[in-house]
């Protein structure tokens, strides 16, 4: 029902209404201008009533227009017409309803078949530029798929360079640092070199320091060996003068003994001589003198025992000394040869020192070597990591640039996708 | 003025008239008798006499004296015969004063007899000695026969000696 109005509403001919519009237009713009500013409701009705019966008689006049136009006149030409147009838009099939098309005239049935002939060969052109748009799409597709994943690698290799790039820097970085404390280190072993030096000097200057202490030691020992033998002498000397002394004494006891003899004597004699009475008493005085003499001889005899017994105690009191002297000498001698022991010990410990540091001193000289040869290595490591590292460089430049050529690659296969869509879109334009 | 023979006993002054005293000898060497009083230390020979030998400290203070060098014996005359007194020290020979101590201590009863005088040597009171009245009649009996038996037994054994000689 919907079609057969739509078919129908094509085949009427719009352009047939316009007097019937015109019409209506000029009704009211009489109305708006000259009816409605007279405000007569009698002419509003008659002017409505003119109004109505004007356009009707127009659009009755429009459709009988409409119905009364001649079509069959051009007819087949009119049809020949239409397919051109559409093939001429691209439409191809169209040229199919044709071959059924009968013009009545030879020169334009002949006209039509070649124009048939010329469209079929079209097509088939079409058709396979068709496949030929079909393949560059699809060539396209593969080559930006293979590109975007040569990109991808490419940016996989560009990081993985990135890292190799830095770990050889830090390793350079490092190998730099290990070359700087390879040289410290250097300077430290010279130093404990110089140091040793100085150390062998050292025990070299204690070494002979100690043979002088040895040597005086040694000299001090005879010296007191002979000091030792002299007071040995004195302590003989004074034990004989002691015993001349002690032979002083008993003389001097003798003399007191002898003393107190004549005393008694005298005694007796003054006795002898008081019993004598008048005649005695000459004798009495001699005998008297004699006692006095021997009471004087008495009392020296006793004031010499004082200071013999004086000198005894005194020479006493000096042979204890002395012996306490000699006793403590042994002791001094003793010390002597502990210091002379010492000395000798202490000789052998400085030999003992310096054969130590004579080791050491090799010990340090191997680790010198070792050390050049250490540093040899360290910069040979070095400057394998720095070639190393120029050499990452390199390889990242290069891949840098071909990851450039393969960005410069993407865009040119993106231009052919481009390309190839916009071919295929016009030869899709086509139907055939 | 007499002259006395002074010296001491127990730190105490005596004095004999010089003409008691034959003669002062110097020894320790006495013959001890048996059955005698202790302050007889022993007979003595001097000039063939056998002297007794009384320790006078003993006697009189019944302590004896201490040996020493100073120590002497003086020999005296005693009854017709010979005494020796040991005695601490001999002073010496001097003229004494006499003095009228003796008399206050009769009066107070403390002087024995045998103390004849108090005497002076400078300021040293000095007591002479009454040999007499030294013993009692008893001790003095004793004494004299003892020393005569010993004389006798003496010459007895001299005699044999000779006789065998």
């Amino acid at each position: 029902m919907k079609k057969k109005f739509t078919s129908y509403a094509k085949q009427v001919k719009w352009s047939s209404f316009i007097p019937f519009l015109l019409a209506i237009l000029v009704l009211f713009f009489c109305f708006y201008t000259v009816i409605r500013p007279s405000e007569s409701s009698t002419l509003n009705s008659r002017f409505n009533l003119f109004s109505i019966i004007i356009s009707l008689i127009f659009l009755v006049l429009s459709v009988m227009s409409n119905f009364t136009t001649p079509q069959k006149s051009s007819g087949d030409l009119e049809r020949l017409e239409q397919v051109f147009e559409k093939v001429s838009s691209g439409d191809l099939t169209s040229v199919n309803n044709l071959e059924k098309v009968k013009l009545g005239n030879t020169l334009l049935d002949n006209f039509k078949e070649k124009f048939i002939g010329i469209i079929n060969i079209f097509k088939s052109v079409i058709v396979g530029l068709k496949d030929e748009s079909k393949r560059l799409g699809d060539m396209a597709n593969s080559l930006s798929k293979t590109t975007a994943q040569s990109k991808k690698s490419v940016a996989n290799v560009k990081d993985t360079m990135t890292t190799i790039a830095n770990s050889a820097s830090t390793q350079a970085t490092e190998a730099e640092q290990t070359s700087n404390d390879m040289k410290e280190l250097a300077n430290k072993i010279e130093k404990i070199h110089h140091e040793i030096d100085r150390m062998n000097e050292y025990a070299d200057t204690s070494r002979k320091s100690n043979e002088t202490n040895s040597k005086v030691m040694v000299t001090v020992y005879n010296n007191w060996e002979k000091e030792r033998n002299n007071q040995g002498q004195l302590v003989k000397e004074m034990d004989d003068m002691n015993k001349d002394v002690q032979s002083i004494g008993k003389i001097v006891h003798l003399i007191n003994d002898i003393s107190g003899q004549t005393n008694l004597l005298a005694l007796n004699a003054s006795i002898e001589a008081a019993r004598a009475g008048e005649a005695g008493k000459g004798f009495a005085i001699v005998a008297e003198e004699i006692r006095n003499l021997a009471e004087q001889s008495g009392q020296s005899a006793k004031s010499i025992t004082e200071i013999i017994e004086a000198i005894r105690k005194k020479s006493e009191q000096m042979v204890t000394a002395l012996n306490d002297s000699y006793s403590n000498g042994e002791k001094q001698t003793e010390t002597i040869n502990t210091a002379i022991d010492s000395s000798k010990q202490i000789s052998s410990v400085v030999e003992k020192f310096v054969d130590s540091i004579e080791l050491v001193k090799e010990h340090i000289n191997g680790i010198s070597k070792e050390k050049d040869l250490v540093a040899k290595s360290v910069n040979s490591i070095s400057s394998s990591i720095s070639e190393t590292s120029a050499g990452t460089e390199e390889v990242t430049a290069s891949i840098e640039e071909f990851y450039q050529s393969l960005e410069d690659l993407e865009k040119t296969v993106k231009e052919i996708d481009k390309s190839s869509n916009i071919f295929k879109f016009q030869v899709d334009s086509f139907k055939i | 003025m007499d002259q006395y023979v002074v010296f001491k006993s127990h730190d105490q002054y005596f004095a004999l008239p010089v003409q008691v005293v034959t003669r002062i000898i110097e020894t320790d060497d006495f013959i001890s008798l048996p059955d005698v009083p202790d302050f007889v230390l022993g007979v003595f020979e001097h000039q063939k006499h056998m002297i007794p030998i009384i320790d006078l400290r003993r006697k009189l203070f019944n302590e004896f004296t201490t040996k020493s060098d100073a120590a002497k014996v003086i020999l005296c005359d005693w009854k017709d015969q010979h005494l020796g007194l040991y005695v601490e020290n001999i002073i010496g020979i001097e003229h004494l004063k006499e003095t009228d101590y003796e008399k206050e201590l009769t009066q107070a009863d403390l002087k024995h007899d045998y103390i004849g005088k108090f005497l002076k040597l400078k300021d040293q009171v000095v007591i002479s000695l009454e040999l007499e009245f030294l013993f009692d009649n008893q001790q003095s009996e004793n004494l004299t026969s003892t020393v005569e038996k010993f004389e006798k037994t003496e010459e007895n054994a001299n005699v044999d000696k000779s006789q065998a000689d």
